[in-house]
């Protein structure tokens, strides 16, 4: 599950949902501005040229050779590598928008796609923002604020208490209320600290100081709240679509279950557990909280789901989402040109009763770390690649033989993603497409996911989001494909040996002076 | 037919250590080519090796076809066998003696990748300790600590806080 944050009141962004209709008047998109980066500025600039939209990349000074500059239209630069200097500069975004005269601002996910006040800002210099309107980003950006405006909508949350507890008989009271196990937390918390597993109410007492006292000792605050413990529980999200006259559709879950460090690693559809009727209760759920905030454009509302088969919301993703390829493949339905189609004004075209969930999809992140070093970052040049393709495989990434994974962004390179007619086809397809796949010159998760495909526990489809466990990690780790060092030492012996042959024939480069036996002996 | 010298390496992977000669017999019009390998005093076998993309091998070994990408990197190669990067120093051995007299008793202290030097813990002169911190580099977010291999005193400091580095780099060197 990715990490709450908080997002404060943006300047100009409404408190409340604007009065009267929401629908404007069609307006056309021309020309693209895509503020983002890597594979998901790929993956919208590929949906604007389809729709015959005009394309704006932006980009760092590390990302001159990018395929997202390469593919647009026009492309500019806005600022030094690190993002807070380019990507998050949301005034040298908007003046470029205005300078190359783009009619609209995309901003894919991360970056300044859940910034209220840009998008206010977008939209006040008369420019079309595709994602959802100021006020849903808002309502749904604090957490707080968004709990209590979902419990009010009738949609459930987990159970608890937001504000902080004053005493230990308070603590037993609402525990009692809640119903064991509960989890105490730190109000000020984060990273585990302050936070203790309570199973059943003789333990509270001894949790409640050590909470308390950890939480005082880490964040100099004792306050500490409640809420109730789901046991083995799964991320399950809905993913929704509505457009700007009160239509809203969802196109079914997907499970994001396996995570590291709170990180996403690999997502499927449908979720291997979920009932028929659990997921009719909770895409209705996700439509009800879509319409709490008057939500427009796509969107995913996120769900804790336990293994008594309870959920409950946790928040709200006002973007595209990382993961929306597995959706559009059991569905067939292109997400990001609904974006812009709904940006424009459009009517939904199609209903609920058009959208089917047909096959199972699986998407593996592909980060540039090396699992075997403790997941050591592992950005440099690329100057090999070779993507998996053939039948139901899909790779949305930003890499190319020759091109780079720069130091200063997130590590996710590419996203391999592959339908089946049923889970175990996918999953097969999945190993298939992971052993065709090569990126050279730098480390990559692939050796673990074809550890993790062989998992009995992730093969049975029995998993939670506690599946990667430090034990369960080295195990994996362990079982990554193994090494050939026989084959590897013979490469080597041959790639050095024609590398000395030809510079042996290519006496005018020594007496050039760049004598590459010299340069080699440095 | 001209014939092509036999060269010998020292080739590292891990903890095998092999000492191969490499001949090449012939080139086929296409550019496939056989070589005689050897390890050590063994006997010498085939191996047919066509190159159909720039860094990309691929070997017939007994009739069995592996593909291999070969990234030339710090003293060797980055190779990948089967999608499996294996990490592969390779040395000519006469050189081999050269680097050894010429790097005498230092021990330099290397960046495993690229980033940006967030902060520079020791002064040149300074005596460290095996394990002691000395630099500590960022990429992509996450710091790491780069230690000191040995006891040792810094012979020299090459990099300062703020300064990009590249993978395999020399950040500092004790002597």
């Amino acid at each position: 599950m990715s990490a709450p944050t908080e997002t404060p009141a943006a300047d100009g962004v409404p408190a409340v949902a604007p009065a009267g209709p929401r629908c404007p008047s069609h307006r056309p998109i021309r020309r693209l501005l895509v503020a983002n980066r890597g594979e998901i500025a790929v993956r919208v600039i590929r949906a604007a040229h389809e729709l015959g939209i005009e394309t704006v990349a932006v980009y760092s000074e590390a990302d001159r050779k990018a395929l997202h500059v390469r593919m647009a239209t026009f492309a500019r630069c806005i600022g030094p590598a690190p993002s807070k200097d380019s990507y998050l500069r949301a005034d040298v975004v908007l003046a470029v928008a205005k300078e190359t005269g783009a009619d609209a601002v995309h901003p894919g996910y991360g970056f300044l796609s859940e910034n209220a006040g840009f998008a206010q800002q977008v939209i006040d210099a008369g420019l079309i923002w595709v994602g959802p309107p100021p006020f849903s980003i808002q309502a749904m950006g604090s957490k707080t604020e968004s709990r209590a405006r979902m419990a009010a909508a009738g949609v459930p949350v987990v159970p608890g208490t937001v504000e902080p507890l004053r005493s230990l008989e308070e603590a037993i009271t609402v525990a009692a209320e809640v119903g064991y196990p509960v989890m105490l937390k730190a109000a000020a918390g984060g990273g585990g600290k302050g936070m203790r597993r309570v199973m059943s109410a003789d333990a509270l007492p001894e949790a409640w100081r050590a909470a308390r006292g950890e939480a005082l000792s880490s964040f100099a605050d004792d306050a500490v709240y409640i809420e109730k413990l789901i046991l083995e529980p799964r991320h399950v999200e809905v993913q929704v679509l509505a457009d700007a006259h009160g239509n809203a559709v969802h196109l079914f879950e997907r499970d994001c279950s396996v995570q590291r460090r709170n990180q996403k690693v690999i997502e499927e559809t449908p979720c291997p557990v979920l009932s028929a009727e659990t997921r009719s209760a909770m895409t209705a759920v996700a439509i009800a909280a879509t319409r709490a905030v008057a939500y427009e454009g796509v969107g995913t509302c996120e769900f804790l789901y336990g293994a008594d088969g309870s959920f409950y919301f946790l928040e709200m993703n006002t973007r595209l989402q990382v993961e929306h390829p597995i959706t559009e493949l059991v569905t067939g339905f292109d997400l990001v040109q609904a974006q812009l189609r709904v940006a424009m004004g459009e009517p939904l075209w199609i209903t609920q009763n058009d959208l089917q969930q047909v096959g199972h999809a699986i998407e593996l992140r592909i980060y540039a770390e090396d699992p075997a070093n403790n997941w050591a970052p592992s950005p440099g040049p690329v100057p090999s690649y070779r993507e998996p393709t053939g039948p139901w495989v899909r790779v949305d990434g930003a890499v190319y033989a020759g091109s780079e994974v720069p130091i200063y962004y997130d590590p996710m390179v590419a996203k391999l993603a592959v339908w089946g007619v049923d889970r175990e086809a996918a999953l097969q397809r999945a190993d298939r497409a992971l052993r065709e796949y090569r990126v050279r010159g730098i480390q990559t998760s692939i050796p673990f996911f074809r550890a993790i495909l062989l998992d009995p526990d992730f093969r049975s489809g029995r998993y939670s989001t506690a599946f990667l466990d430090p034990e369960r990690m080295s195990r994996l780790i362990e079982a990554m494909p193994p090494a050939q060092p026989e084959v590897a030492a013979i490469v080597g012996a041959i790639a050095a040996y024609d590398r000395d042959l030809a510079r042996a024939a290519a006496p005018q480069a020594r007496a050039a002076g760049r004598d590459p036996w010299k340069w080699s002996l440095r | 037919m001209s014939s092509h010298p036999t060269l010998q390496y020292n080739v590292g992977v891990g903890d095998l250590h092999q000492r191969l000669s490499v001949r090449l017999i012939a080139t086929a019009p296409d550019g496939t080519r056989t070589y005689g390998l050897r390890v050590a005093e063994g006997p010498e076998r085939l191996v047919e090796v066509s190159r159909p993309e720039a860094l990309v091998m691929n070997l017939l070994l007994d009739g069995r076809s592996v593909e291999a990408g070969a990234v030339p990197q710090g003293d060797g190669y980055l190779i990948d066998v089967d999608g499996v990067n294996h990490e592969v120093s390779v040395v000519d051995p006469r050189k081999a003696a050269l680097r050894a007299g010429a790097a005498d008793g230092a021990a330099a202290v290397r960046t495993q990748m690229p980033g940006r030097v967030v902060r520079v813990l020791v002064e040149a002169g300074a005596a460290v300790s095996k394990g002691q911190p000395l630099v500590v580099v960022e990429a992509m977010k996450m710091e790491n600590e780069l230690k000191a291999p040995r006891d040792g005193v810094v012979a020299r400091l090459l990099v300062s806080a703020g300064d990009l580095v590249e993978g395999k780099a020399t950040l500092v060197e004790l002597a």
